[in-house]
Protein backbone atom coordinates (compact mmCIF):
# COMPACT_ATOMS: atom_id res chain seq x y z
CA UNK A 1 0.00 0.00 0.00
CA UNK A 2 3.34 2.00 0.78
CA UNK A 3 4.48 1.45 -2.29
CA UNK A 4 1.42 2.58 -4.53
CA UNK A 5 1.10 5.60 -2.57
CA UNK A 6 4.57 6.38 -2.99
CA UNK A 7 4.27 5.83 -7.04
CA UNK A 8 1.18 7.90 -7.00
CA UNK A 9 2.43 10.78 -5.23
CA UNK A 10 6.01 11.11 -7.30
CA UNK A 11 4.48 10.32 -10.84
CA UNK A 12 1.85 12.87 -10.04
CA UNK A 13 4.35 15.46 -8.75
CA UNK A 14 6.62 14.66 -11.74
CA UNK A 15 3.75 14.92 -13.44
CA UNK A 16 2.44 18.54 -12.23
CA UNK A 17 6.05 19.49 -12.35
CA UNK A 18 6.45 18.99 -16.01
CA UNK A 19 2.76 20.25 -16.79
CA UNK A 20 3.75 23.80 -15.26
CA UNK A 21 7.27 23.71 -17.06
CA UNK A 22 5.26 23.41 -20.34
CA UNK A 23 3.17 25.55 -19.79
CA UNK A 24 5.20 28.28 -18.66
CA UNK A 25 7.56 26.99 -21.73
CA UNK A 26 4.92 27.55 -24.37
CA UNK A 27 3.74 30.57 -23.10
CA UNK A 28 7.35 31.57 -22.91
CA UNK A 29 8.48 30.61 -26.29
CA UNK A 30 4.87 31.37 -28.19
CA UNK A 31 5.10 31.83 -31.47
CA UNK A 32 2.52 34.37 -33.05
CA UNK A 33 0.87 32.98 -35.91
CA UNK A 34 -0.85 35.44 -38.07
CA UNK A 35 -4.61 34.61 -38.01
CA UNK A 36 -4.72 35.86 -41.90
CA UNK A 37 -2.20 33.04 -42.28
CA UNK A 38 -4.26 30.41 -40.97
CA UNK A 39 -7.16 31.73 -42.99
CA UNK A 40 -5.21 31.40 -46.16
CA UNK A 41 -3.83 28.17 -45.44
CA UNK A 42 -7.71 26.93 -45.00
CA UNK A 43 -8.57 28.43 -48.52
CA UNK A 44 -5.47 26.41 -50.32
CA UNK A 45 -7.07 23.37 -51.88
CA UNK A 46 -4.37 21.43 -49.23
CA UNK A 47 -2.64 18.98 -51.93
CA UNK A 48 1.01 20.33 -51.21
CA UNK A 49 1.44 20.22 -55.09
CA UNK A 50 3.89 22.70 -54.95
CA UNK A 51 3.28 24.63 -57.87
CA UNK A 52 3.53 27.61 -56.29
CA UNK A 53 7.32 27.57 -55.63
CA UNK A 54 7.04 26.61 -51.78
CA UNK A 55 7.27 23.38 -50.09
CA UNK A 56 3.51 22.80 -49.43
CA UNK A 57 0.76 24.64 -48.89
CA UNK A 58 1.50 26.05 -45.47
CA UNK A 59 4.69 27.21 -46.68
CA UNK A 60 2.87 29.10 -49.27
CA UNK A 61 0.57 30.69 -46.26
CA UNK A 62 3.10 31.48 -44.51
CA UNK A 63 5.30 33.66 -47.55
CA UNK A 64 1.99 35.49 -48.51
CA UNK A 65 1.25 36.92 -45.61
CA UNK A 66 4.49 37.83 -44.98
CA UNK A 67 4.31 39.77 -48.75
CA UNK A 68 6.82 37.66 -49.53
CA UNK A 69 4.86 35.36 -52.19
CA UNK A 70 1.91 36.66 -54.73
CA UNK A 71 -1.44 35.69 -53.66
CA UNK A 72 -1.61 34.07 -57.27
CA UNK A 73 0.70 31.30 -57.31
CA UNK A 74 -2.04 28.80 -56.46
CA UNK A 75 -2.50 26.89 -59.83
CA UNK A 76 -4.96 24.12 -58.48
CA UNK A 77 -6.94 26.46 -56.70
CA UNK A 78 -7.21 28.86 -60.20
CA UNK A 79 -8.49 32.22 -60.31
CA UNK A 80 -11.50 31.42 -57.36
CA UNK A 81 -8.36 31.11 -54.59
CA UNK A 82 -6.09 33.82 -55.88
CA UNK A 83 -9.43 35.99 -55.07
CA UNK A 84 -10.23 34.61 -52.10
CA UNK A 85 -6.41 34.99 -50.88
CA UNK A 86 -6.43 38.45 -52.25
CA UNK A 87 -9.41 39.66 -50.58
CA UNK A 88 -7.91 38.12 -47.10
CA UNK A 89 -4.79 40.28 -47.88
CA UNK A 90 -6.74 43.27 -48.87
CA UNK A 91 -4.90 42.58 -52.20
CA UNK A 92 -6.44 42.49 -55.97
CA UNK A 93 -5.10 39.62 -57.70
CA UNK A 94 -3.86 39.92 -60.98
CA UNK A 95 -4.97 37.17 -63.24
CA UNK A 96 -2.39 34.48 -63.64
CA UNK A 97 -2.15 32.82 -66.81
CA UNK A 98 -2.81 29.04 -66.89
CA UNK A 99 0.64 27.14 -67.83
CA UNK A 100 1.17 23.54 -68.84
CA UNK A 101 3.43 21.22 -69.59
CA UNK A 102 4.92 20.45 -73.38
CA UNK A 103 6.86 17.44 -74.20
CA UNK A 104 9.92 18.68 -76.43
CA UNK A 105 9.76 15.36 -78.60
CA UNK A 106 7.86 14.44 -81.40
CA UNK A 107 9.73 11.07 -81.38
CA UNK A 108 8.69 9.58 -85.07
CA UNK A 109 10.15 5.63 -86.50
CA UNK A 110 12.66 6.03 -83.87
CA UNK A 111 14.68 2.40 -83.89
CA UNK A 112 16.07 0.65 -81.18
CA UNK A 113 19.59 0.15 -80.46
CA UNK A 114 19.16 -2.66 -77.78
CA UNK A 115 16.54 -4.67 -76.78
CA UNK A 116 15.90 -3.42 -72.65
CA UNK A 117 14.22 -6.06 -70.59
CA UNK A 118 14.47 -4.32 -67.49
CA UNK A 119 11.80 -2.68 -65.28
CA UNK A 120 9.60 -0.77 -67.33
CA UNK A 121 10.14 3.09 -65.75
CA UNK A 122 12.47 5.48 -67.42
CA UNK A 123 14.65 6.07 -65.08
CA UNK A 124 15.36 2.38 -65.19
CA UNK A 125 16.17 2.55 -68.73
CA UNK A 126 18.06 5.63 -68.66
CA UNK A 127 20.35 4.18 -66.04
CA UNK A 128 21.24 1.52 -69.39
CA UNK A 129 23.33 3.30 -71.55
CA UNK A 130 20.91 5.98 -71.73
CA UNK A 131 18.19 3.90 -72.76
CA UNK A 132 17.65 1.63 -75.74
CA UNK A 133 16.14 4.14 -78.28
CA UNK A 134 18.50 5.10 -81.27
CA UNK A 135 17.71 9.14 -80.17
CA UNK A 136 20.05 9.49 -76.99
CA UNK A 137 17.85 12.88 -76.57
CA UNK A 138 14.39 11.91 -77.32
CA UNK A 139 11.24 10.35 -75.32
CA UNK A 140 11.53 6.61 -73.75
CA UNK A 141 8.22 5.92 -74.21
CA UNK A 142 7.56 4.49 -70.43
CA UNK A 143 5.33 5.97 -68.47
CA UNK A 144 7.22 7.64 -65.78
CA UNK A 145 5.31 11.04 -66.36
CA UNK A 146 1.99 9.68 -66.56
CA UNK A 147 2.50 8.00 -63.13
CA UNK A 148 3.86 10.93 -61.58
CA UNK A 149 1.05 13.23 -62.48
CA UNK A 150 -1.23 13.81 -59.86
CA UNK A 151 -4.29 14.92 -61.80
CA UNK A 152 -3.40 11.77 -64.38
CA UNK A 153 -3.26 14.32 -67.50
CA UNK A 154 -0.66 12.69 -69.23
CA UNK A 155 -1.76 9.43 -71.38
CA UNK A 156 0.42 7.40 -73.85
CA UNK A 157 -0.68 7.33 -77.28
CA UNK A 158 -0.25 4.20 -79.78
CA UNK A 159 3.33 5.14 -80.93
CA UNK A 160 3.95 5.34 -76.87
CA UNK A 161 4.79 9.02 -77.08
CA UNK A 162 2.30 11.09 -73.91
CA UNK A 163 0.33 13.97 -74.79
CA UNK A 164 -1.03 16.31 -72.30
CA UNK A 165 -4.71 16.77 -71.70
CA UNK A 166 -4.47 20.59 -70.88
CA UNK A 167 -7.90 20.62 -69.29
CA UNK A 168 -6.63 18.97 -66.44
CA UNK A 169 -2.25 19.94 -65.99
CA UNK A 170 -2.30 22.20 -63.23
CA UNK A 171 1.15 22.75 -64.15
CA UNK A 172 3.11 21.20 -61.23
CA UNK A 173 5.94 20.29 -62.85
CA UNK A 174 6.50 16.86 -61.35
CA UNK A 175 6.45 15.09 -64.67
CA UNK A 176 9.56 17.89 -65.94
CA UNK A 177 11.28 16.58 -62.92
CA UNK A 178 10.53 13.12 -63.10
CA UNK A 179 11.46 12.85 -67.22
CA UNK A 180 15.19 11.84 -67.29
CA UNK A 181 15.97 13.32 -70.31
CA UNK A 182 14.33 16.99 -69.25
CA UNK A 183 11.89 17.11 -72.05
CA UNK A 184 9.08 18.85 -70.08
CA UNK A 185 8.87 22.46 -69.77
CA UNK A 186 6.09 24.34 -67.68
CA UNK A 187 5.03 27.10 -70.47
CA UNK A 188 1.83 29.57 -70.64
CA UNK A 189 -1.09 28.21 -72.48
CA UNK A 190 -1.17 31.05 -74.74
CA UNK A 191 1.84 30.20 -76.30
CA UNK A 192 0.82 26.71 -78.65
CA UNK A 193 4.23 26.96 -81.22
CA UNK A 194 6.73 24.71 -80.27
CA UNK A 195 10.03 23.15 -81.09
CA UNK A 196 9.26 19.40 -79.81
CA UNK A 197 12.67 18.06 -80.62
CA UNK A 198 15.58 18.36 -78.58
CA UNK A 199 18.03 16.61 -80.71
CA UNK A 200 21.55 18.59 -80.86
CA UNK A 201 22.91 16.29 -83.79
CA UNK A 202 23.74 17.74 -87.25
CA UNK A 203 20.90 17.54 -89.77
CA UNK A 204 22.24 13.94 -91.52
CA UNK A 205 22.86 12.38 -88.11
CA UNK A 206 19.51 13.70 -86.81
CA UNK A 207 17.72 12.33 -89.70
CA UNK A 208 18.58 8.83 -89.30
CA UNK A 209 17.53 8.40 -85.99
CA UNK A 210 14.04 9.77 -86.15
CA UNK A 211 11.51 10.76 -88.57
CA UNK A 212 10.48 14.12 -86.76
CA UNK A 213 14.27 15.73 -86.11
CA UNK A 214 15.27 19.51 -86.13
CA UNK A 215 17.74 19.43 -88.70
CA UNK A 216 18.46 22.43 -88.02
CA UNK A 217 18.18 24.45 -91.36
CA UNK A 218 17.40 27.71 -90.29
CA UNK A 219 13.87 28.17 -92.27
CA UNK A 220 12.11 28.88 -89.03
CA UNK A 221 14.99 31.53 -88.65
CA UNK A 222 14.66 32.96 -91.87
CA UNK A 223 10.18 32.83 -91.61
CA UNK A 224 10.06 34.64 -87.81
CA UNK A 225 8.78 38.15 -88.46
CA UNK A 226 9.84 38.50 -84.71
CA UNK A 227 13.09 37.57 -84.43
CA UNK A 228 11.64 34.93 -81.90
CA UNK A 229 13.54 31.11 -83.24
CA UNK A 230 17.12 30.96 -83.51
CA UNK A 231 19.14 27.65 -84.07
CA UNK A 232 21.38 27.14 -81.22
CA UNK A 233 23.50 24.13 -81.41
CA UNK A 234 21.85 22.75 -83.98
CA UNK A 235 18.44 22.64 -82.44
CA UNK A 236 15.61 25.64 -83.40
CA UNK A 237 15.14 27.45 -79.90
CA UNK A 238 12.11 30.01 -79.55
CA UNK A 239 12.24 32.69 -77.30
CA UNK A 240 8.83 33.11 -75.88
CA UNK A 241 8.71 36.39 -75.47
CA UNK A 242 8.67 37.45 -77.96
CA UNK A 243 7.00 34.90 -79.77
CA UNK A 244 3.26 35.57 -80.62
CA UNK A 245 2.14 32.42 -81.51
CA UNK A 246 1.73 33.38 -85.62
CA UNK A 247 2.67 30.25 -87.03
CA UNK A 248 5.23 31.24 -89.87
CA UNK A 249 7.77 29.08 -88.50
CA UNK A 250 5.10 25.70 -88.80
CA UNK A 251 4.65 26.43 -92.28
CA UNK A 252 8.45 26.62 -92.59
CA UNK A 253 9.88 23.88 -90.71
CA UNK A 254 10.44 21.19 -93.25
CA UNK A 255 10.96 18.25 -91.21
CA UNK A 256 7.29 18.93 -89.05
CA UNK A 257 8.92 20.00 -85.70
CA UNK A 258 7.73 23.03 -85.27
CA UNK A 259 3.72 22.46 -84.18
CA UNK A 260 0.94 24.34 -83.67
CA UNK A 261 0.77 22.46 -80.48
CA UNK A 262 -3.34 22.94 -79.70
CA UNK A 263 -5.03 19.66 -80.33
CA UNK A 264 -1.59 18.09 -80.54
CA UNK A 265 -1.43 18.12 -83.98
CA UNK A 266 0.54 20.30 -86.75
CA UNK A 267 -2.96 21.82 -87.54
CA UNK A 268 -1.74 24.18 -90.13
CA UNK A 269 0.09 21.40 -92.08
CA UNK A 270 -2.73 18.78 -92.05
CA UNK A 271 -5.59 20.51 -92.21
CA UNK A 272 -5.39 23.71 -94.25
CA UNK A 273 -2.84 22.04 -96.76
CA UNK A 274 -4.63 19.11 -97.22
CA UNK A 275 -7.44 20.72 -98.35
CA UNK A 276 -5.10 22.92 -100.38
CA UNK A 277 -4.19 20.22 -102.40
CA UNK A 278 -7.80 18.76 -102.26
CA UNK A 279 -8.69 21.54 -103.85
CA UNK A 280 -5.47 22.02 -106.38
CA UNK A 281 -5.61 18.35 -107.17
CA UNK A 282 -7.68 18.52 -110.42
CA UNK A 283 -5.03 21.57 -111.44
CA UNK A 284 -1.53 19.07 -110.13
CA UNK A 285 -0.32 17.83 -113.62
CA UNK A 286 -0.32 21.14 -115.21
CA UNK A 287 1.14 23.43 -112.19
CA UNK A 288 2.96 20.09 -110.58
CA UNK A 289 6.12 22.04 -111.44
CA UNK A 290 5.39 25.49 -110.40
CA UNK A 291 3.48 25.25 -106.69
CA UNK A 292 4.47 21.62 -106.07
CA UNK A 293 7.83 23.42 -105.49
CA UNK A 294 6.82 25.96 -103.76
CA UNK A 295 4.10 24.06 -101.64
CA UNK A 296 5.42 20.42 -101.22
CA UNK A 297 8.75 20.70 -99.04
CA UNK A 298 6.72 21.33 -95.68
CA UNK A 299 4.95 18.55 -96.60
CA UNK A 300 7.91 16.41 -96.82
CA UNK A 301 7.66 15.12 -92.88
CA UNK A 302 3.98 13.93 -92.55
CA UNK A 303 2.96 12.54 -96.14
CA UNK A 304 5.98 11.95 -97.64
CA UNK A 305 4.76 13.65 -100.60
CA UNK A 306 6.27 12.85 -104.14
CA UNK A 307 8.74 15.95 -104.46
CA UNK A 308 10.56 15.04 -100.50
CA UNK A 309 10.11 11.19 -100.75
CA UNK A 310 12.77 11.70 -103.49
CA UNK A 311 14.77 13.62 -100.94
CA UNK A 312 14.31 11.22 -98.28
CA UNK A 313 15.31 8.27 -100.56
CA UNK A 314 18.27 10.07 -101.41
CA UNK A 315 19.00 10.13 -97.94
CA UNK A 316 18.27 6.87 -96.77
CA UNK A 317 20.90 5.68 -98.78
CA UNK A 318 23.86 6.88 -97.36
CA UNK A 319 22.22 6.38 -93.62
CA UNK A 320 21.94 2.46 -94.77
CA UNK A 321 25.60 2.34 -95.10
CA UNK A 322 27.07 4.71 -93.02
CA UNK A 323 25.80 2.88 -89.65
CA UNK A 324 27.43 -0.08 -90.79
CA UNK A 325 31.04 1.72 -91.77
CA UNK A 326 30.41 2.97 -88.35
CA UNK A 327 29.70 0.30 -86.76
CA UNK B 1 42.62 11.62 -18.11
CA UNK B 2 43.19 8.08 -21.02
CA UNK B 3 41.75 5.78 -18.99
CA UNK B 4 38.45 8.09 -19.05
CA UNK B 5 38.76 8.65 -22.66
CA UNK B 6 39.69 4.75 -23.50
CA UNK B 7 36.05 4.32 -21.96
CA UNK B 8 34.06 7.05 -23.87
CA UNK B 9 35.56 5.27 -27.06
CA UNK B 10 34.69 2.02 -26.13
CA UNK B 11 31.19 3.12 -25.09
CA UNK B 12 31.22 5.12 -28.73
CA UNK B 13 32.01 1.61 -31.02
CA UNK B 14 30.26 -0.16 -28.77
CA UNK B 15 26.91 1.43 -29.76
CA UNK B 16 27.17 2.33 -32.56
CA UNK B 17 28.73 -1.25 -34.17
CA UNK B 18 28.53 -3.81 -31.76
CA UNK B 19 25.44 -3.05 -29.95
CA UNK B 20 23.58 -1.04 -32.50
CA UNK B 21 20.17 -0.51 -31.39
CA UNK B 22 18.82 -1.23 -34.66
CA UNK B 23 20.73 -4.29 -36.03
CA UNK B 24 21.89 -5.97 -32.82
CA UNK B 25 18.95 -4.80 -30.64
CA UNK B 26 15.89 -4.92 -32.52
CA UNK B 27 14.79 -1.28 -31.14
CA UNK B 28 13.13 0.91 -33.25
CA UNK B 29 12.63 -1.18 -36.27
CA UNK B 30 9.43 1.18 -37.22
CA UNK B 31 10.99 4.30 -38.32
CA UNK B 32 13.87 1.84 -39.73
CA UNK B 33 11.22 0.59 -42.36
CA UNK B 34 8.75 3.49 -41.89
CA UNK B 35 11.24 6.17 -43.02
CA UNK B 36 14.02 4.29 -45.26
CA UNK B 37 12.49 4.88 -47.63
CA UNK B 38 14.59 7.62 -49.35
CA UNK B 39 17.90 8.96 -48.55
CA UNK B 40 16.78 12.72 -47.20
CA UNK B 41 14.18 11.57 -45.29
CA UNK B 42 16.76 8.97 -43.55
CA UNK B 43 19.32 11.64 -42.47
CA UNK B 44 16.49 13.66 -41.18
CA UNK B 45 14.72 11.30 -39.00
CA UNK B 46 18.21 9.73 -37.95
CA UNK B 47 19.69 14.05 -37.09
CA UNK B 48 16.08 14.08 -34.86
CA UNK B 49 16.42 10.79 -32.77
CA UNK B 50 20.45 11.42 -32.33
CA UNK B 51 19.41 14.49 -31.00
CA UNK B 52 16.32 13.39 -28.47
CA UNK B 53 18.24 10.18 -27.83
CA UNK B 54 21.38 11.97 -26.71
CA UNK B 55 18.90 14.69 -24.17
CA UNK B 56 16.65 11.81 -23.36
CA UNK B 57 19.88 9.98 -21.82
CA UNK B 58 20.63 12.79 -20.03
CA UNK B 59 17.44 13.29 -18.47
CA UNK B 60 16.21 10.28 -17.71
CA UNK B 61 20.02 9.98 -15.73
CA UNK B 62 18.75 12.38 -13.07
CA UNK B 63 15.46 10.69 -12.88
CA UNK B 64 17.22 7.68 -11.93
CA UNK B 65 19.64 8.98 -9.83
CA UNK B 66 17.96 11.20 -7.62
CA UNK B 67 14.06 9.69 -8.21
CA UNK B 68 14.23 6.11 -8.78
CA UNK B 69 17.52 4.79 -6.67
CA UNK B 70 17.84 4.02 -3.37
CA UNK B 71 19.88 6.01 -1.23
CA UNK B 72 20.45 10.02 0.58
CA UNK B 73 20.33 11.28 -2.98
CA UNK B 74 16.59 10.48 -3.40
CA UNK B 75 14.61 13.90 -3.55
CA UNK B 76 11.48 11.61 -2.57
CA UNK B 77 13.73 9.97 0.21
CA UNK B 78 13.29 12.85 2.55
CA UNK B 79 9.22 12.56 2.36
CA UNK B 80 8.75 9.20 2.13
CA UNK B 81 11.38 7.31 4.40
CA UNK B 82 10.44 3.79 2.82
CA UNK B 83 11.57 5.11 -0.41
CA UNK B 84 14.96 6.09 0.73
CA UNK B 85 15.24 2.41 1.98
CA UNK B 86 13.85 1.01 -1.62
CA UNK B 87 13.95 2.91 -4.24
CA UNK B 88 11.00 3.31 -6.98
CA UNK B 89 13.25 1.61 -9.75
CA UNK B 90 11.49 -1.55 -10.61
CA UNK B 91 8.08 0.09 -10.33
CA UNK B 92 8.35 3.14 -11.71
CA UNK B 93 11.64 3.05 -14.54
CA UNK B 94 9.45 2.51 -17.62
CA UNK B 95 6.69 5.29 -17.17
CA UNK B 96 8.53 7.65 -15.42
CA UNK B 97 10.78 7.57 -18.55
CA UNK B 98 7.97 8.21 -21.07
CA UNK B 99 6.69 10.92 -18.87
CA UNK B 100 10.29 12.37 -18.87
CA UNK B 101 10.85 11.82 -22.55
CA UNK B 102 7.57 12.96 -23.23
CA UNK B 103 7.79 16.12 -22.00
CA UNK B 104 11.53 16.74 -23.18
CA UNK B 105 10.63 16.05 -27.12
CA UNK B 106 7.16 18.88 -26.20
CA UNK B 107 9.77 21.15 -24.67
CA UNK B 108 12.24 21.02 -27.03
CA UNK B 109 10.08 21.56 -30.03
CA UNK B 110 8.18 24.79 -28.37
CA UNK B 111 12.37 26.39 -27.93
CA UNK B 112 13.39 25.09 -31.19
CA UNK B 113 10.30 26.47 -32.71
CA UNK B 114 11.14 30.09 -31.44
CA UNK B 115 15.12 29.98 -31.17
CA UNK B 116 16.00 28.27 -34.13
CA UNK B 117 13.14 28.22 -37.07
CA UNK B 118 15.31 26.83 -39.33
CA UNK B 119 16.31 23.60 -37.41
CA UNK B 120 12.63 23.22 -36.52
CA UNK B 121 12.09 23.33 -39.96
CA UNK B 122 14.55 20.50 -40.82
CA UNK B 123 13.76 18.55 -38.30
CA UNK B 124 10.17 19.22 -36.89
CA UNK B 125 7.85 16.82 -38.75
CA UNK B 126 10.14 14.05 -37.55
CA UNK B 127 10.02 15.46 -33.62
CA UNK B 128 6.44 14.20 -32.93
CA UNK B 129 6.99 11.03 -34.36
CA UNK B 130 9.95 9.75 -31.98
CA UNK B 131 8.27 10.74 -28.76
CA UNK B 132 7.85 7.28 -27.76
CA UNK B 133 10.02 5.75 -30.25
CA UNK B 134 11.17 2.49 -28.72
CA UNK B 135 14.73 2.95 -29.62
CA UNK B 136 14.78 5.98 -27.41
CA UNK B 137 13.21 4.39 -24.25
CA UNK B 138 15.86 1.39 -24.61
CA UNK B 139 19.12 3.87 -25.22
CA UNK B 140 17.32 5.18 -21.59
CA UNK B 141 16.37 2.43 -19.76
CA UNK B 142 19.61 0.39 -21.08
CA UNK B 143 21.88 3.44 -20.35
CA UNK B 144 20.93 3.82 -16.98
CA UNK B 145 21.39 1.03 -15.39
CA UNK B 146 24.01 -0.95 -12.71
CA UNK B 147 24.44 -4.00 -14.62
CA UNK B 148 27.88 -3.80 -16.26
CA UNK B 149 28.97 -0.27 -14.35
CA UNK B 150 27.09 2.57 -13.30
CA UNK B 151 27.79 5.17 -15.86
CA UNK B 152 28.66 9.26 -15.19
CA UNK B 153 26.22 11.44 -16.91
CA UNK B 154 29.17 12.43 -19.70
CA UNK B 155 29.12 8.44 -20.53
CA UNK B 156 24.91 8.37 -20.59
CA UNK B 157 24.90 11.55 -22.93
CA UNK B 158 27.62 10.07 -25.23
CA UNK B 159 26.09 6.60 -25.17
CA UNK B 160 22.89 8.06 -26.16
CA UNK B 161 24.97 10.25 -29.01
CA UNK B 162 26.24 7.15 -30.29
CA UNK B 163 23.31 4.97 -30.20
CA UNK B 164 22.23 7.92 -32.28
CA UNK B 165 25.03 7.85 -35.10
CA UNK B 166 24.38 4.40 -35.14
CA UNK B 167 20.52 4.25 -35.91
CA UNK B 168 21.23 6.84 -38.38
CA UNK B 169 23.78 4.76 -39.90
CA UNK B 170 21.62 2.02 -40.19
CA UNK B 171 18.82 4.36 -41.53
CA UNK B 172 21.14 5.40 -44.28
CA UNK B 173 22.56 2.37 -45.27
CA UNK B 174 18.63 0.76 -45.51
CA UNK B 175 17.71 3.88 -47.78
CA UNK B 176 20.42 3.55 -50.10
CA UNK B 177 19.72 -0.75 -50.10
CA UNK B 178 15.97 0.38 -50.95
CA UNK B 179 16.42 2.98 -53.41
CA UNK B 180 18.38 0.09 -55.43
CA UNK B 181 15.57 -2.73 -54.39
CA UNK B 182 12.78 0.24 -56.10
CA UNK B 183 14.52 -0.69 -59.25
CA UNK B 184 14.56 -4.78 -59.38
CA UNK B 185 12.64 -6.59 -61.11
CA UNK B 186 11.32 -8.92 -58.02
CA UNK B 187 8.23 -11.26 -57.90
CA UNK B 188 4.83 -9.45 -56.78
CA UNK B 189 4.93 -11.18 -53.22
CA UNK B 190 8.29 -9.85 -52.39
CA UNK B 191 8.16 -5.93 -53.60
CA UNK B 192 7.95 -3.66 -51.23
CA UNK B 193 8.01 -4.32 -47.29
CA UNK B 194 9.15 -8.33 -47.26
CA UNK B 195 12.17 -7.45 -49.86
CA UNK B 196 12.80 -4.83 -48.01
CA UNK B 197 12.71 -7.16 -44.13
CA UNK B 198 15.01 -9.85 -46.08
CA UNK B 199 17.64 -6.82 -46.75
CA UNK B 200 17.65 -5.91 -42.91
CA UNK B 201 18.11 -9.60 -41.74
CA UNK B 202 20.97 -9.65 -43.99
CA UNK B 203 22.25 -6.12 -42.57
CA UNK B 204 21.98 -7.72 -39.27
CA UNK B 205 23.89 -10.99 -40.20
CA UNK B 206 26.27 -9.00 -41.46
CA UNK B 207 26.66 -6.39 -37.91
CA UNK B 208 26.54 -10.01 -36.39
CA UNK B 209 30.41 -9.86 -37.15
CA UNK B 210 31.09 -7.04 -34.29
CA UNK B 211 30.04 -8.93 -32.02
CA UNK B 212 32.62 -9.90 -29.41
CA UNK B 213 34.87 -7.30 -30.58
CA UNK B 214 33.92 -5.11 -27.10
CA UNK B 215 33.13 -6.59 -24.26
CA UNK B 216 31.65 -3.85 -22.61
Amino acid sequence: MDTVMVALMSMGFLGILFGFGLAIATEKFHVEVDPKQTEIEDTLPGINCGACGFPGCGKYAEEVTKGAADVNLCVPGGEETSDTIGGIMGVKADKKEKRVAVLMCSAKNVQDRFEYSGVKTCRAAFLTQGGNLGCEYGCLGLDDCAVVCPTEAIYLDENKLPHVIEERCIACGKCAEICPKNLYQILPISKYVHVRCMNLDKGGPAKRKCDNPCIACLKCEKACPFDAIHVKNNLAVIDYDKCTSCGECVKACPTDIIRDYRDGRPVVREWVDQFIDMAIEPLRPKKAEKKGTTKKPPEAGVATGSASGVATKTESVPKASTPEGGA
Amino acid sequence: MEGDFGTLFTIIISAIFVNNYVLARFLGLCPFFGVSKSTDAAIGMGMAVTFVMTLASAATWVIYNYVLLPGPSNIFGSIFPGVAETGMVDVLKTISYILVIATLVQLVETMMRKMAPALYDSLGIYLPLITTNCAILGVALLGTTNAPMPLSILEVSVQGFAAGIGFTLALLLMSGVRERLMLLDLPKSFQGVPIAFISASLMALAFMGFSGMVSW
